[in-house]
């Protein structure tokens, strides 16, 4: 059975047959499956131009924005004009961001910066490329520069490389060694008492017990 | 591979062609006769266990004869665990009893011929396990949590029959406002009553996991488990931990009860608070106000894991320091844990031991036998062995060396009961 983005959404919402439930955990647990495509060229550019619709129809409501019930001082309205525009060219250059980031793995997947962000409070969200599988833990962003091996964590990963690797985070000098076809669980945050937590899967029982019940049931592991 | 029937019908056929091949049948027969009587295929009790992690993360269990001296190569003598058994292991009487975590299944298990087989198995339904105890000589009684770590529950198990006696809820105080989920830290056993040790934790979110600064004690009548009475204690947080892992209390000779709190970073991680030894007096359900052992004041001056009773007043603590370690990514593959010699009456720390430095955050790795208490070291240096400490006579020396494949000594046990 192919495995698909679409089968994923249904495998996460649990509404999969038990053969597709089956077929997504041989997937998920097999190194050798091939990458998944999880979006084609064509829902790759109906993306991006639904994205530049959404920046579009942001950019004449900035401009056309009711004013304030009570008339400001003229200072005061200059000041807050400035930084309409700022909050404006800021939300653009985030969305113009979001977007690069958002296209760039669809047109290269495997080379250069690729993010991973998974807003849910609960789910997980796989993803599998050449060199490694990934599990996006919930709430968590993850900026991987795959050339370079640099990682911007904030939140929790499962990594699961399929060649040996070596790893940068954001905020350590350490160099972290990842053998492959080991499984690694990778926390990190900017604020929090934890800090970077990197260790095998295998090593998870060496966590605080109350850590170890959370990514238990995180991942499901 | 050819198959041992294939062999033996190969050897067979073989016979009958040329006869100076039954010579070589014959010669191989005293060779598995040889093999039979190996000290590891015997059919007979071994009184020691040993759990060993080697340096793939793979397990080992094995018995022993002695702890005393000698050398042991585990992959010489037994196979590796075809699975994790995640080393919350309960020993008794020549059995080993675990329950895996994703599927609760408790199983109970034999050492035979060296390997360890499944013998009898239940189910323990909505379970995670916290604290084990012995209630009587084949009732086990297992306190732990739901699932979803916010409930007391248990099961009191009979373990010659694998049957279920009673199980329910464990009438605790549950998590309220910002605490999500509990933790039980130790369960011991007064006349009609278990007194139990719990505390609570915040949701571990945006890179933040810690303890409350509260410590619960709660009386629960026994067996019917209702709550008595329950207890605040705020001069330390984090009671005991998980006692099928590692031991964190103790009751003396006079019945008073001992358990040291384990806030540092690789338990309850409120570090702030002390690690301390707190004492339940033998007439009382409360801790003694005038009793607190602050063991990150004393000159340990760190946090620890693993209590372990030496019997006359006197007991072990493997401390951490702080000063090897940069976090909890390598608290496990350091050596940096010390052994500390206390006095637990008069409070105060006797000296360290001369022993070189341990690695592994949580292992099972002393054993009291008389006067002997034994003490398991992993130090990449120095090796992996059985130290020998003589109580009476101050004296330390090296007995069982671990060699092979063996990176930890996750447990050390007595497989049977009375062993000298």
């Amino acid at each position: 059975m192919k495995v698909n983005a679409d089968l994923l959404k249904r495998y996460h919402l649990n509404i999969c047959t038990p053969e597709e439930e089956q077929a997504v955990n041989e997937w998920l647990f097999n190194n050798e499956t091939d990458p998944l495509i999880l979006h084609s060229r064509e829902r790759a550019q109906s993306a991006r131009d639904d994205m530049w619709n959404d920046i579009a129809s942001l950019l004449p409501e900035a401009d056309t924005m009711e004013p304030p019930v009570q008339p400001a001082p003229k200072r005061t309205a200059t000041v807050y004009a400035f930084w309409r525009g700022a909050v404006a060219a800021t939300l653009l250059l985030t969305l113009l961001g979001a977007a690069y980031i958002y296209l760039r793995p669809s047109a290269d997947p495997e080379q250069g910066l690729q993010a991973f962000q998974n807003n849910s409070d609960s789910r997980v969200s796989h993803i599998s490329a050449q060199t490694y599988n990934l599990a996006v833990g919930p709430e968590t962003t993850a900026l991987v520069d795959a050339k370079s091996g640099a990682i911007d964590l904030s939140g929790s990963i499962l990594i699961s490389p399929k060649k040996d690797m070596e790893l940068h985070f954001e905020g350590s000098a350490q160099t972290i060694r990842l053998k492959k076809a080991q499984t690694y669980i990778i926390l990190n945050s900017k604020s929090g008492n934890l800090g970077l937590i990197v260790v095998n899967e295998k090593n998870l029982i060496n966590l605080p017990p109350g850590i170890q019940k959370k990514i238990i049931h995180q991942f499901g592991i | 591979m050819v198959s041992k029937k294939k062999q033996w019908h190969l050897l067979s056929s073989g016979i009958q062609k040329s006869w100076w091949k039954v010579i070589v049948w014959i010669g191989m027969g005293f060779g598995v006769a040889a093999c039979h009587h190996a000290p590891d295929k015997k059919q007979r009790s071994l009184p020691y266990s040993l759990h060993l992690l080697d340096k793939n993360n793979q397990e080992y269990i094995i018995g022993v004869d002695n702890l005393d001296n000698g050398i042991i190569y585990p992959e010489q003598i037994t196979e590796m665990l075809p699975d994790s058994i995640s080393r919350n292991i309960i020993i008794k009487d020549g059995y080993y009893y675990h329950l895996r975590r994703r599927s609760k299944i408790f199983t109970k298990y034999q050492l035979l011929n060296g390997q360890l087989k499944a013998i009898a198995a239940i189910p323990l339904n909505d379970y995670g396990e916290e604290n084990y105890l012995w209630v009587g000589k084949d009732s086990l009684l297992l306190s732990g949590l739901n699932t979803a770590s916010d409930a007391g529950r248990y099961y009191l198990l009979n373990t010659q029959k694998m049957t279920v006696i009673a199980s329910g809820a464990f009438d605790i105080t549950r998590p309220e406002g910002i605490y999500k989920s509990a933790s039980i830290g130790f369960v011991t056993k007064r006349k009609n009553s278990l007194l139990v040790g719990y505390t609570f934790h915040p949701a571990m979110e945006k890179g933040t996991y810690t303890t409350s600064d509260t410590m619960y004690i709660a009386t629960l009548k026994f067996p019917s488990m209702e709550r008595i009475a329950v207890e605040k204690e705020w001069r330390s947080t984090y009671p005991g931990g998980i006692n099928t892992i590692q031991r964190n209390d103790f009751t003396d000779e006079q019945g008073n009860f001992y358990f040291m709190t384990c806030p540092g970073i690789a338990m309850g991680h409120h570090p702030t608070a002390p690690t301390a030894i707190l004492r339940i007096p033998a007439n009382s359900t409360e801790t003694d106000k005038n009793y607190f052992f602050n063991l990150s004041a004393s000159v340990i001056h760190n946090h620890a894991y693993g209590l372990w009773y030496l019997g006359k007043g006197r007991a072990l603590v493997r401390s951490e320091r702080k000063d090897l370690f940069t976090g909890l990514s390598d608290h496990y593959s350091v050596p940096h844990f010390e052994f500390y010699l206390l006095d637990i009456e008069k409070q105060q720390v006797i000296k360290k031991l001369p022993l070189p430095l341990d690695k592994g955050t949580r292992k099972e790795c002393v054993l009291v036998n008389g006067n002997t208490a034994y003490i398991a070291i992993n130090n990449p240096d120095s090796g992996n062995y059985i130290w020998k400490y003589d109580i009476q006579n101050d004296r330390l020396s090296k007995g069982l060396q671990l060699s092979g494949v063996t990176d930890f000594i996750l447990r050390i046990d007595r497989l049977q009961p009375g062993t000298r």
